[in-house]
């Protein structure tokens, strides 16, 4: 067991940059595409006179990417303007001050390393005969060519072959001289902790859930964006670290996501819920005496854990990939970061178990619950709404990382309803007696 | 659990398509962005909000210049026009240039019809009495120059000139007698044709660009000819999505209804996300891409469409029609709507700002279809936005000078109508149109005297090792030397 999970880790490192060369060569539109945006920098009532103002500004960009801005007045005209660009984990500054004529010039930034950059510009107008003076700027970033990471994730997709191919060739050599199984026949035999060892084990590698689980990290992997360029919109007054952590995990994010973890927890569910039913994992919660509340709370478990890791995982992945600097100078501040995703995508996922495990109880065949459920996902779940409100929800709590009680709040008759699903779901599952296993 | 884990494959690759650019085209990547952005929620793009009248300062100064070169590139769409023209050429003894166009003289009022060129041979190609006369015109190297003679607060006036090098061209004679009046006498008359062989020809009009609506006027006749092309106005430079009329096809006849003029306008979708897709250098000025704007021909005729009993729409043509920023819904009875969101909001907004718009004619084209095209109203014209010639147009996006144009490589036009040079060359009652024969029509910036010079911040980099791929060779290390210790344990 502990083998094919070793195993099944290394083809990981094959695997990886194997997909990030595949988005390489078939790039999303934001990955090709440039980011526009428009930013008041100054609004401020000024007949006559001088107005000044200033503005920054979070940017994730990638190595040779080219960012240019422009800024226009509305009511007055610009008289000079400083611009500093900072690579927030390096501290490395750009700055350019223009004034009068070349006021109307901007410059353009070559970005010389990936991660996050900080923006800043202060600026200067006269205003006109009279009324307000309004500055707009408009940031747009280019994707550089992207040969330099192709011999990089070239390079590490080698070594990932590599290092796959001698753990197989160790693990088989290893695995012929010494092979044990478990068949859940034979589970009922053991005794002591090894027995308990042997059950917990088969439990585990029942089914393989844990590689669909690995499957799925592969997947967010391969939606998410690796080059995706940001410009976010501004977050209120936070520190800039955690702004710009926030900054990355919701970068590490893909339209299609929502319906990629929707998919998961459903196929999780209809295997713990639905086919544990028809045999599997009850007979060996049987086995084991375990109450049918505190199997029930098991199968919780492990769903959260098989459905938030890999989506963690991926999006962790990323930001250490794009500002790896960034992490390992505030672990703290990553750790926080990554642990409120968790949170915020753990109460996602536990949103969904309360409609699912209810519809398993009503639906108890595994395809049937499939049907109805994906049915629903793919008809009636729009990024507008839905009976759900799956979309919305998803954005909020995991892409954006809103505060939890902030969406719970908003979307409280969802949740009141998920949380009436999930009670009744839990004391039907649990009151509806034992099998009687043969 | 297999079908399970079937379904769950099968289901995630479908919806990836969404985001992956498996579909090619080169208008899709903004408009899907777009569309998806207004999908989602995101107000990332939309700025309509911001669409106010802004004070820019402005790059364009009395005596400014833009000189630009044209080029064909691409292969030749119209192969037995090209070998009759070089016949005619050669039994003329006239010198062919690198660049061969059909050169079309039209009733500029354009209340009459053409019809498709015949390519028996006879030269007077477009027929109707509209299309008085039909030329051979070739030439070596052919520049456009535009001037700024004076600026005020509402006007431009430009002076707009098209050089031909080793120019030469033929014509019929009995249906030509008027050019000679609008460009040169001709070097001789040889065989009932026409004959023009010129080191170099210089066609020059003097045109009023309007600063309210950007209309450019023939400041001889006072008569409409276009939206001004070689630099945006503050309008366009201030939005994400706008819509330019790039030109008027007067060859070709697109009769949606009897209540068109029965002609075709160019309209380009200009999407304030698009960059092209390479550097520029003007006289020594780098224009990264990420400083341009890109406009494409808008590649639908229509804004909305129903079709009844249209039976399951595939994820493929939704993805599609996603990329031009256009909707499908299906309904449970089969009936599927098409709606272009973008297209329409952009038209919706034109209207306040240009000298033309968006009409929409809806139409029952059969029993189970049903479409709203989108004509365009423009100077006493209603034009159809047929698709048939397709241009990319690059734009600057710090002084919204023209850096471009050229038709669009990846989409093949069908009749190579040259919007340059054909663009504001009014003569009195007629204008000339330019289709271009031996290829496809590009014309690029080449000098100007206005500052393009910017300053240059950062540097070039190289892509570091990646410390998340890392920290997982090195987790697969130790989990495979642990599951092989326990093992041999």
């Amino acid at each position: 067991m502990r083998g094919r999970a070793a195993a099944a880790f290394a083809v990981l490192t094959l695997l990886v940059p194997l997909i990030l060369l595949a988005r390489l060569h078939n790039p999303s539109p934001e990955e090709r595409g440039l980011f526009f945006g428009q930013y008041l920098i100054l609004s401020a009532g000024a007949p006559g006179g001088y107005v000044s103002g200033s503005f920054d500004q979070l940017l994730l960009m990638h190595v040779n990417d080219t960012l240019t801005f422009r800024m226009r007045g509305e009511g007055c005209r610009l008289e000079s303007y400083n611009v500093t660009i900072a690579h927030l984990s390096t501290g490395e500054r750009f700055s350019f001050e223009a004034r009068r004529a070349l006021a109307g010039y901007f410059p353009t930034f070559t970005a010389p390393r990936e991660g996050v950059y900080v923006l800043e510009i202060s600026v200067a107008a006269a205003a006109g005969g009279g009324g307000a003076c309004t500055v707009v700027a408009e940031f747009s970033i280019a994707a550089s060519d992207r040969g330099g990471y192709a011999k990089l994730f070239t390079l590490q997709a080698w070594v990932g072959a590599a290092l796959t191919a001698s753990a197989a060739v160790a693990l088989y050599a290893l695995g012929r001289r010494r092979r044990q199984r478990f068949a859940p026949s034979k589970l009922g035999s053991l005794e002591g902790l090894k027995g308990r060892l042997a059950r917990l084990e088969w439990y585990f590698g029942f089914s393989g859930l844990w590689v669909v689980s690995f499957l799925v990290f592969l997947v967010y992997l391969s939606v998410f964006d690796r080059f995706k360029l940001s410009i976010p919109q501004r977050e209120g007054l936070m520190p800039r670290v955690e702004l710009a952590f926030l900054l990355l995990a919701s970068s590490a994010s893909s339209r299609v996501e929502p319906v990629v973890a929707a998919l998961h927890a459903l196929l999780l569910v209809s295997v713990l819920y639905c086919y544990s039913r028809e045999e599997g994992y009850e007979h060996v919660r049987f086995l084991l005496g375990v109450t049918p509340a505190r199997g029930y709370l098991a199968k919780l478990l492990t769903y959260l854990v098989l459905t938030s890791l890999p989506l963690v995982s991926a999006k962790a992945y990323l930001i250490l990939s794009w500002d790896a600097a960034l992490v390992f100078g505030n672990p703290l501040q990553f750790l926080a970061t990554v642990g409120r995703v968790w949170v915020n995508a753990t109460l996602f996922f536990l949103y969904l178990l309360a409609f699912y495990s209810l519809l398993s109880y009503l639906l108890p065949r595994t395809l049937y619950l499939l049907f109805a459920a994906s049915i629903e996902l793919y008809v009636y779940e729009t990024a507008l709404g839905g009976p759900l409100m799956l979309y919305p929800v998803y954005r909020q709590l995991v892409v954006d990382v809103a505060e939890a009680t902030s969406v719970v709040a908003a979307f409280w008759p969802h949740f009141a309803a998920a949380l009436a699903a999930g009670l009744a779901s839990f004391y039907l599952h649990v009151r509806r007696g034992e099998v009687k296993w043969r | 659990m297999g079908i399970a884990l079937l379904f769950m494959i099968q289901s995630a690759l479908a919806v990836s398509c969404c985001n992956s650019a498996s579909t090619t085209g080169p208008y899709g990547d903004a408009v899907a962005t777009t569309a998806c952005a207004e999908i989602y929620g995101t107000s990332e793009f939309d700025s309509y909000g911001a669409a106010i009248v802004f004070i820019y300062q402005n790059p364009i100064f009395e005596g400014a210049f833009l000189k630009y070169e044209v080029s064909v590139f691409g292969q030749p769409k119209t192969e037995p026009l090209i070998s009759h023209a070089k016949e005619l050429f050669e039994s003329l003894k006239v010198p062919l240039g690198k660049t061969l166009f059909l050169v079309t003289l039209q009733n500029a009022t354009g209340g009459t019809k053409a019809t498709a060129f015949d390519t028996s041979g006879e030269l007077v190609m477009p027929g109707g009495p509209a299309s008085l006369c039909g030329v051979f015109w070739s030439s070596d190297r052919i520049s456009i120059q535009v001037t700024v003679e004076t600026m005020s607060g509402s006007a431009y006036t430009v002076n707009y000139s098209v050089i031909f090098s080793n120019f030469s061209a033929i014509g019929l004679e009995k249906t030509c007698k008027m050019l000679p009046e609008l460009i040169s006498p001709p070097s001789e008359i040889k065989g009932g044709y026409l004959v023009w062989r010129r080191d170099s020809l210089t066609l020059s009009k003097k045109i009023i660009v309007n600063v309210s609506n950007w209309n450019a006027v023939d400041a001889d006749s006072g008569r409409s000819l276009g939206e001004w092309l070689f630099w945006l106005s503050p309008f366009d430079l201030s939005v994400n999505y706008t819509l330019i009329l790039a030109g008027i096809n007067l060859h070709v006849t697109a009769g949606i209804t009897p209540n068109l003029s029965g002609f075709v306008g160019y309209v380009l979708y200009l999407n304030a996300s698009n960059t092209a897709s390479r550097d520029y250098v003007v006289g020594g000025a780098d224009i990264k891409r990420a400083r341009t704007l890109v406009a494409y021909s808008y590649p639908l005729a229509h804004m909305y469409e129903k079709v009844l009993r249209a039976g399951r729409v595939s994820e493929e043509f939704k993805s599609i029609m996603r990329r031009y920023g256009c909707s499908v819904v299906q309904h449970p009875n089969s009936t599927v709507e098409v709606f272009c969101e973008a297209f329409s909001r952009a038209a919706s907004h034109i209207e306040r700002w240009k000298a033309w718009k968006v009409v929409p004619v809806s139409m029952q084209i059969d029993p189970n279809l049903f479409r709203t095209f989108a004509a365009i109203k423009y100077s006493g014209l209603y034009l159809a936005m047929y698709p048939i010639d397709f241009y990319t147009f690059v734009y600057d996006r710090q002084t919204g000078l023209l850096l471009e144009a050229s038709h669009d490589p990846s989409v093949e036009s069908w009749w190579g109508h040259a919007i340059l040079p054909s663009a504001y060359l009014s003569f009195g009652n007629y204008t000339l149109s330019f289709k271009v024969l031996n290829g496809l029509i590009n014309a690029k910036l080449v000098e100007t005297n206005i500052p393009l010079q910017t300053p240059s911040l950062g540097s070039p980099g190289r892509a570091e090792a990646d410390p998340a791929y890392a920290l997982l060779a090195a987790s697969a290390a130790l989990a495979t030397a642990a599951a092989i210790a326990r093992r041999w344990r």
